[in-house]
């Protein structure tokens, strides 16, 4: 499988009343016609309205209620398979060429969620000496920020849902419609056979964690909701091509950190270089020890013997008890002979010491990378301006917040793609 | 800044193993290891004192050596204790450990200790007393108490000391955020191939050490005239969650009574726990808190009585400190009820 994304550098948003274009009258310059946007979303009428905001990086400003951050991406050949399975049919993808608007993210609003909610913050380091980029990479974006309104009696899941499809609309229509020249760059992702002397590294995807179990049409894996799924083996191109989605409700991942993978870039980065990037398991966090039994077993299974790895990268989901599916399946690798890495948010609450760091403790299990641990807190800095879902007090945001990192887009991607750590002092 | 010294026995040249039982002095000539203390002191430092004390007379009379030690320090009016280094001696290290974490409870002394790593006073007392790490004996006591002056300079001066790996202490176990050298695919990947290769790594997130709990005694199988109570962790609270059991890490229990219910009524409760999916527990709380089935054994005889209440409270993070404090607090409530057994039921 060979995919091509087709770059193209987005250094401005404004809004136009002609066509949406890029490179008009200056390089990296977005127009986006919003009128023709808003006629997009609103073709799915569980939308009544919507209106957009726009956000750049350095502003002094804070989103709030933030509810999935998504790249403009539309694939060009073969066309009309935007995430297929949610937004289009189930079909093949992960091959071919995508168009990219890098540089931007469209980041949509929860109309009813209490806020703060989740926070972008353009401009705050959170963490003493550190600047807001250093925090987050929704910090170094343009935002397009889309808050849609809710027609009556849409709420819960249903509500999500249309959240959820507004927001894969909003990316698609944008990558598909934008008047574009060349690109500015081609990346290529195939992973090309390499020498036996390289290690053989495999990366173990915790999907989800049905803690909060996923309903009936919520899509996750080829629009499949992944409610019972048995682990299985995917091709990086397809998680980074649209295929996996992630679910509704926040925690530590929008759809921006699957299309901009941190574990799969890291190790696209490093095939034929210092390892053999071998695949990408995929499972769910389950609730019946049975399942977590079964799932432990058969995903063990597939990083020895199907692919063969010699090591594994490992990464969760949701909150803490996901942290003992991920560690079941580690230690079960390390007992085959396969050597793990973890990538872990540690869950804790004030008061916690480094007792609680882990629910698990497995001396095979030796090499843990934090991303830092919900007793921890950010200091915010006060701002000028304040996006958010409109019928709400929001004087309290412009003054300076203390948050958890959870609370901060970005601040804990469970994919890898952040800086943020807990350090023990 | 006026330094005091505490040593043990041995290194207070009182004797050996035969004077461990030595009770506590001060001592105003320079010993042992003060000695090389003296050589590492700046001009407006001053040793103040020497304070000697049996390892097995602290380990047996911890209370009365702690009080004496402690007046002694007191009327020195010092800035900082320096206590041995104890480097693998097990009761040194406690002693050491003990009167540090003291020194700075009551008399709001700045106190620094070292030891080894095995020492078991490490891990007694890491999280309350900055114990520097030291080799494994008196070969490294220069080091030693190089260390152990500049981690007590910073502390009397107020300064926040560096990571424990680069300061050279064990950790107190106090989680701060940072922002890493690289994205944490990157370092994870590196820990990874280190791993494969051989090389030395070290992990972010150090395993935590627990010991296994005592099982209970000896297992009650007959419970026909026993008191048994209900108790959970599951956050199952009357409506309106009158007490505030908080939603996750609770810091405290509840106590509610179910006298004369046979069952437990979905609208006369809600769930204060966020940590898992309690649409079946809200639709029948007898799930989590099976009252319709203990009234049954109740019934049948096979269970003495029932409490009249059920006790509830909300783990989700708590930490183990505080579980343990409830743990205790929950115990010692159920025996003064005269409660026999417990059925603890989870999430």
């Amino acid at each position: 499988m060979r995919l091509t994304l087709q770059v193209h550098h987005v250094s401005s948003l404004d809004w136009s009343s002609g066509p949406t274009a890029l490179g008009d009258g200056a390089i990296g310059r977005l127009l986006i016609n919003r009128a023709d946007l808003a006629a997009e979303l609103l073709r799915d009428r569980r939308l009544t309205g919507v209106h957009f905001e726009l956000v750049q990086p350095g502003e002094s400003c804070r989103i709030l209620a933030v509810s999935d951050i998504v790249e403009p991406r539309a694939k060009l050949e073969p066309a009309g398979r935007d995430f297929p399975g949610a937004l289009t049919g189930v079909q093949a993808v992960g091959f071919g060429t995508t168009r990219v608007l890098r540089g931007m993210a469209v980041t949509v609003l929860h109309p009813n969620e209490r806020l703060p909610g989740h926070i972008v913050d353009m401009r705050s380091g959170g963490v003493p000496g550190h600047s807001a980029t250093d925090l987050s990479r929704f910090a170094r974006l343009h935002h397009l920020v889309v808050v849609p309104q809710l027609a009556e009696g849409v709420l819960g899941d249903e509500a999500e849902n249309a959240l959820r499809m507004a927001t894969l609309r909003a990316s698609a229509w944008l990558a598909r419609t934008v008047e574009v020249g060349q690109p500015d760059a081609r990346e290529e992702f195939t992973l090309q056979p390499v020498s036996n002397d390289l290690p053989r590294v495999a990366y173990v995807y915790q999907l989800h964690s049905h803690q909060r179990p996923t309903v009936p049409g919520e899509p996750l894996l080829y629009g499949d909701n992944c409610r019972h799924l048995l682990p299985t083996i995917l091709h990086p191109n397809e998680v980074l091509d649209g295929a996996v989605l992630r679910a509704y409700g926040y925690f530590n991942m929008e759809t921006y950190g699957i299309q901009n993978h941190g574990v799969i870039s890291d190790l696209y980065a490093r095939h034929a270089i210092d390892l053999n990037f071998v695949g990408v398991v995929v499972y769910v966090a389950n609730q019946l020890a049975a399942e977590r039994e079964r799932a432990t077993l058969i995903a063990s299974n597939l990083v020895r013997y199907t692919l063969q790895a010699d090591g594994a990268v490992f990464t969760k989901s949701g909150g803490g008890a996901p942290n003992v599916d991920m560690a079941l399946i580690a230690d079960r690798c390390e007992s085959l002979g396969v050597k793990t890495s973890l990538i872990l948010w540690e869950t804790g609450a004030p008061g916690a010491s480094d007792q609680d760091a882990t629910l698990f403790n497995w001396p095979s299990l030796d090499a843990i990378v934090s991303i830092g641990a919900s007793q921890l807190r950010l200091d915010l800095d006060p701002v000028e301006r304040v996006v958010a879902p409109d019928h709400q007090s929001l004087a309290p945001f412009y003054a300076p917040m203390h948050v958890g990192p959870t609370q901060m887009c970005g601040a804990t991607d469970h994919l890898g793609a952040g800086t943020l750590m807990g350090v023990r002092y | 800044m006026r330094i005091i010294l505490y040593l043990n026995q041995f290194f207070g040249q009182l004797g050996g193993e035969e004077v461990a039982d030595a009770p506590p002095r001060l001592v105003t000539e320079v010993v042992g290891p003060g000695r090389a203390l003296a050589t590492l002191l700046q001009p407006d430092d001053q040793l103040v004192g020497t304070l000697v004390c049996g390892d097995s007379y602290f380990a047996d009379h911890t209370e009365a050596a702690s009080a004496t030690c402690l007046e002694l320090i007191r009327t020195l009016q010092p800035d900082l204790l320096l206590a041995g280094p104890a480097f693998n001696a097990g009761r040194y290290g406690i002693a050491c450990g003990e009167l540090c974490r003291r020194a700075t409870a009551q008399l709001g002394i700045q106190a620094v200790t070292g030891m080894f790593e095995e020492n078991p006073g490490v891990e007694l007392y890491r999280h309350d007393v900055t114990i520097v790490r030291t080799g494994h004996n008196a070969v490294a006591m220069r080091q030693a108490l190089e260390l152990m002056l500049r981690l007590g300079r910073d502390l009397v001066a107020e300064r926040p000391l560096d990571a424990p790996a680069v300061a050279g202490y064990y950790p107190h176990g106090i989680l701060r955020p940072a922002i890493g050298r690289a994205v944490a695919a990157r370092r994870a990947t590196d820990m990874l191939l280190a791993k494969l290769s051989g090389q030395s790594f070290e992990t972010e997130v150090p395993l935590p050490k627990m010991d296994a709990p005592p099982p209970a005694p000896s297992p009650l199988v007959d419970l026909r005239n026993k008191v048994v109570a209900l108790v959970t962790d599951g956050g199952l609270v009357p409506a309106g969650n009158p007490d505030n059991i908080e939603s996750s890490a609770a810091t405290h229990f509840g106590v509610y009574s179910i006298e004369g219910l046979d069952r437990l009524a979905p609208e006369d409760y809600e769930v204060s726990h966020g940590g898992y999916d309690n649409r079946y527990v809200k639709a029948d709380p007898n799930r989590l808190v099976p009252l319709d089935a203990a009234r049954q054994l109740e019934r049948e005889g096979r269970l003495g009585k029932l409490y009249d209440k059920y006790v509830v409270t909300t783990g989700l993070s708590n930490p183990l400190q505080n579980s343990r404090r409830l743990g205790r607090e929950i115990a010692d409530h159920l025996k003064q009820a005269g409660v026999d057994a417990v059925i603890l039921t989870s999430t």
